[in-house]
């Protein structure tokens, strides 16, 4: 740790600012370059599925009166059979049926049902179930998937899907998950259900009718978009304006101010990153960047604690000298909190997948952004407001 | 304060939060899946389990009976004793000593008084399972998979329908009775119980946990349930009543459904009539004998109202059909006048009404109360919805994906949890170990918190939660930090620890204060995935600080007070 009693804020606060400035405005500058955000599904308007590539191993199709739905679930398979008022389940655990071949005998032993083996060796275990599931049977066979390994390039993906026009399309997890993640705006005279076949039928062509799984489904239409927007917008809002006045009233009308603008600056600098780094945002990033607010706010308000305390009991030795001392104070604290939450956030940075993966990665950034803000330039404002308002108590001596 | 009052606090939320969390761990770790998928049906659905089961049961009793009646009762119907105990008591009769299969059914008047204690203690088992289940932690679809919709009103069909402009509060009428109709076709729908809530003025949502199966949400929405007009047979009905008092036992097969009894002959089939109970489940009132041949299908129903008979003050139902129904229903009803018509919904009759004259496309029923009138007209109208409904965002989840998402979250916060924990112990020694002590206690206040106020946990709810080990761990640090602050000043172990906690104090409560704050805005005013973080955020933070300002405390205050001049170990620099 640093062996002076004090952390040069004020001296630095050019730099800090100058910093601050910078790289907001490379933010605001990606942003028009990029032409916005690289919106989630549920910030703009149209479908979002999440496909994983796998060969269907059994064809099942029921012939009969009863209401019968198959359903899977980590590890077992569910048949249930509903008639004028009576329900029988029958239960196919993995553990006692370990191949496709015995869910295959098994299921054919229940009456009405018949079974299409297509490939028997395939592990239980490894049936997947997605969009489409618990699934009603009928007449038109319906296919049950198997995760096998092998690999599918992302371009034959976007391939398959070329005749839709402008799709987007990133890989989820390893390459031999084969799984991907497609989204597609809406057109003009299209519905959901029309959006969903015409993605089904165009990899229905490349990878076989029921080649694959559609893992997750987003629809969402152009009106909720708009309401998530606004109500995303409002609820920050407010928040900031009561805790605004919660610090007005705790400390003083300075650093209730120097509090808010530094909070701002971390909800900016969250855009900006994002943006440089192309990142998605979504309804969880809403979450994150709430929470950094809460978690930057938190080390500002033990950090003014302190200026507090620190100008009650040495008022003579000037703001400067002890905004100076409370940072280096505190530092010790705020490193030691901002590293265990860094470290209780990594795991999920680095292991997750999908929404939770990228709010841990904006949570990092807001993390370090946050360091820098409550130590450098929270302060640095405080300086300057204070200095501004000629009603400062503590007279600036030291300079 | 004294320690020991501190110490009973401790222990009370300590308590409480283990009494909060038992339903969550009961449900989730002793509860097999089958009996948990029996459970988490509809209560129509756990009626006919236990029907069905109260059926077998009957006779496999009847069977040992016939066997051989000295035999000792097996144990799995040992809980028909209590029921057989107390039939015995009130017929003024010794208890027997020794429990054979003889000895039950003399403790039964007959065999239906038997198959009703059967029925309803397998009725009670899983109501209270249910019950117990919606007091577990629910995890949300994300998590489980599913399927929600949310629904908007089609305003514009409406009025166009209408053919006059509709007011703000006719619309949410409306919507309302969108909501009431799809509720009661949650009976055909199959497992979990889907949740409909209004939001907003206009918008409807929909929960379905389990299924994410766009058909059969499409179809629930259209409504597959089929309504139709029979005539019923009178004299077949009494003849079938007699019969089914005089055997309990046929009444129903092992599913659950009513038994066509042989004496029926062709063309005629035994029905349920049935009259909704005060808990909204359909209850059994009687047996009719109704005609296979439909009279009138509920596709030419137009529209169902409830209103009062002008002359007798009686409530009834008029229901409009269209020309083609009008003609079917007039010659249906003008030659069958002076018998009785029933309206048959799913199979069940849900009402009946006799005729007297021919009617043909304007309807009225009467013989109810107004309630019951309500009712039938809910079902009248349960083919058509009130006003038509569009879908504005549907997102499905896999279960696959579901229980990947699940197994992710719990690695992640558990190798989080334990880097944090090596990382206290590392840096602040034994007193980072009662930090983690505190964190500890930490997730268990919170976790038993989020399933009493019955939040359910989704993804970002588990962000919250890896959110608040790290804000929680960061009140036991300022606190540390100043307790070495006063230490290095030269005060003794226990001064230092007093002044700490009493400057870090208000520090704490501005820190958490204004985070919970930002965490209660948002848990009113975000959307539903910003709430989950919310709320789980809100909740963390009241039980860090109460970990670390009151637990903490206590725990140092004990260990001080016990190691009279020891060193306190809060710093990894040996000194």
């Amino acid at each position: 740790m640093l062996k002076t009693d004090t952390v040069p804020v004020i001296k630095l606060r050019w730099f800090t600012l100058s910093l601050s400035i910078i790289l907001l405005a490379a933010g605001v500058l990606s942003i028009v370059l990029f032409g916005g955000f690289n919106l989630g599904v549920d910030f703009e308007s149209g479908l979002s599925q999440r496909i994983q590539i796998a060969p269907t191993g059994l064809e099942v199709a029921y012939d009969g009166d009863l209401d019968t739905v198959l359903s899977i679930s980590a590890n077992a398979l569910t048949v249930e059979q509903r008639g004028e008022g009576g329900v029988a389940t029958k239960l196919l655990r993995f553990s006692e049926y370990p191949t496709s071949g015995d869910i295959a005998t098994a299921l054919g032993g229940i009456e009405g049902i018949s079974v299409r083996v297509i490939d028997g060796s395939l592990k239980s275990g490894n049936l997947l179930s997605g969009y489409g599931f618990p699934a009603t049977l009928g007449n038109e066979a319906i296919g049950l998937n198997f995760r096998t390994s092998g690999t599918t390039s992302i371009e034959e993906f976007r391939t398959a899907l070329s005749d839709l026009g402008n799709v987007r399309v990133q890989t989820v997890g390893d390459s031999d998950s084969r799984t991907f993640q497609i989204r597609l705006g809406i057109k003009e005279g299209s519905n959901q259900a029309s959006l969903e076949a015409e993605v089904a039928d165009a990899l229905g062509k490349t990878f076989g009718k029921d080649g694959f799984v559609i893992l997750q489904s987003d629809y969402i239409g152009p009106k909720f978009s708009a309401t998530l927007i606004s109500s995303s917008i409002l609820a920050i809002s407010v928040a900031l304006a009561l805790i605004l006045v919660y610090v007005w009233i705790r400390f003083r009308f300075a650093f209730a101010v120097s509090a808010i603008v530094a909070l701002v600056h971390d909800v900016l600098m969250m855009l900006t990153f994002i943006s440089l780094l192309r990142l998605e945002f979504s309804s969880t990033t809403i979450a994150a960047l709430l929470t950094i607010i809460g978690y930057s706010l938190n080390n500002a308000i033990v950090i003014f604690d302190r200026i507090r305390e620190n100008t009650g009991l040495n008022a003579n030795m000037g703001l400067r000298a002890n905004i100076d001392r409370s940072v280096r104070q505190s530092l010790s604290r705020t490193l030691m909190s901002s590293l265990t939450t860094l470290l209780a956030i990594l795991p999920l940075a680095i292991f997750a997948s999908g929404d939770i993966r990228l709010f841990a990665i904006k949570m990092s950034i807001g993390l370090v952004s946050g360091v820098y803000s409550s130590n450098l330039l929270a302060p640095s404002l405080l300086y300057w407001i204070s200095k501004a308002q000629k009603n400062v108590q503590i007279e600036d001596k030291a300079k | 304060m004294k320690k020991r009052n501190r110490l009973a606090i401790v222990l009370v939320v300590v308590a409480l939060s283990a009494y909060f969390l038992f339903p969550t761990i009961k449900w989730y770790g002793f509860v097999p899946q089958e009996v948990k998928e029996l459970a988490t049906g509809s209560n129509v659905q756990i009626k006919e389990y236990a029907r069905g089961q109260a059926t077998r049961e009957l006779r496999a009793l009847k069977d040992l009976v016939a066997k051989n009646a000295d035999a000792p009762l097996p144990s799995e119907y040992s809980f028909l004793k209590s029921a057989a105990k107390e039939n015995y008591k009130a017929m003024r009769q010794p208890v027997p000593k020794k429990w054979t299969v003889r000895a039950l059914f003399a403790g039964f008047y007959n065999e239906q008084n038997m198959f009703d204690a059967i029925e309803s203690y397998h009725r009670t088992r899983l109501l209270e399972l249910k019950a117990l289940g919606n007091k577990a932690l629910q995890l949300g679809l994300d998590l489980r998979g599913g399927m929600s919709i949310l629904l908007e009103a089609d305003v514009d069909s409406y009025v166009a329908k209408k053919g006059a402009p509709a007011s703000a509060s006719e619309i949410s009428q409306a919507v309302r009775q969108d909501i009431e109709i799809l509720e009661k076709r949650i009976d055909q729908f199959g497992v979990s119980e889907p949740m409909i809530r209004l939001q907003g003025s206009d918008q409807i949502l929909i929960e379905i946990p389990g299924a994410a199966d766009p058909e059969r949400v499409n179809s629930f929405l259209r409504g597959k349930g089929s309504l139709l007009f029979k005539m019923v047979d009178s004299e077949l009905s009494a003849q079938l009543e007699q019969y089914y008092l005089a055997n309990p036992g046929e009444v129903y097969t092992e599913t659950g459904a009513l038994k066509q009894p042989e004496f029926l002959p062709a063309g005629k089939m035994a029905a349920g009539y049935y009259v909704s109970d005060e808990y909204g489940i359909d209850e059994l009132a009687r047996f009719v004998v109704i005609e296979e041949e439909i009279g009138l299908d509920g596709i030419h129903l137009e529209s169902a109202t409830t209103a009062t008979d002008p002359i007798t003050g009686r409530p009834v139902v008029n229901f409009k059909l269209d020309n083609l129904g009008g003609d079917i229903f007039y010659k249906l009803t003008s030659t069958n006048v002076g018998k009785t018509l029933a309206v048959v919904m799913d199979g069940k009759v849900k009402a009946m009404a006799t005729i007297n004259e021919g009617i043909r496309s304007s309807v009225q029923i009467s013989g109810f109360t107004a309630e019951e009138a309500a009712d039938l007209a809910i079902v009248l109208r349960t083919a058509a919805l009130p006003i038509e409904l569009t879908v504005s965002s549907q997102q499905a989840v896999g279960a696959t994906l579901g229980e990947d998402a699940i197994s992710v979250g719990l690695k992640a916060i558990a190798l989080g949890f334990l880097l944090v924990v090596i990382l206290m112990f590392a840096y602040y020694g034994l007193s980072g170990l009662v930090a983690d002590l505190a964190l500890l206690l930490n997730m268990f206040i919170m976790v038993s918190f989020l399933s009493a106020f019955n939040f359910t946990v989704t993804l970002t709810s588990i962000a919250g939660l890896i959110l608040t080990l790290g804000m929680a761990v960061d009140t036991n640090v300022i606190i540390f930090e100043r307790i070495k602050e006063e230490r290095r000043m030269g005060k003794s172990d226990s001064a230092a620890i007093a002044a700490g906690f009493n400057k870090a104090f208000w520090t704490v409560m501005d820190a958490n204060i204004t985070t919970i704050i930002a965490a209660l805005v948002l848990s009113q005013l975000g959307s539903s995935a910003v709430k989950g973080f919310a709320n789980t955020l809100a909740i963390g933070i009241v039980s860090s600080v109460f970990t670390a300002l009151f637990v903490s405390h206590l725990v140092f205050d004990a260990a001080v007070g016990d190691r009279e001049g020891k060193k306190l170990s809060i710093s990894w620099r040996k000194k």
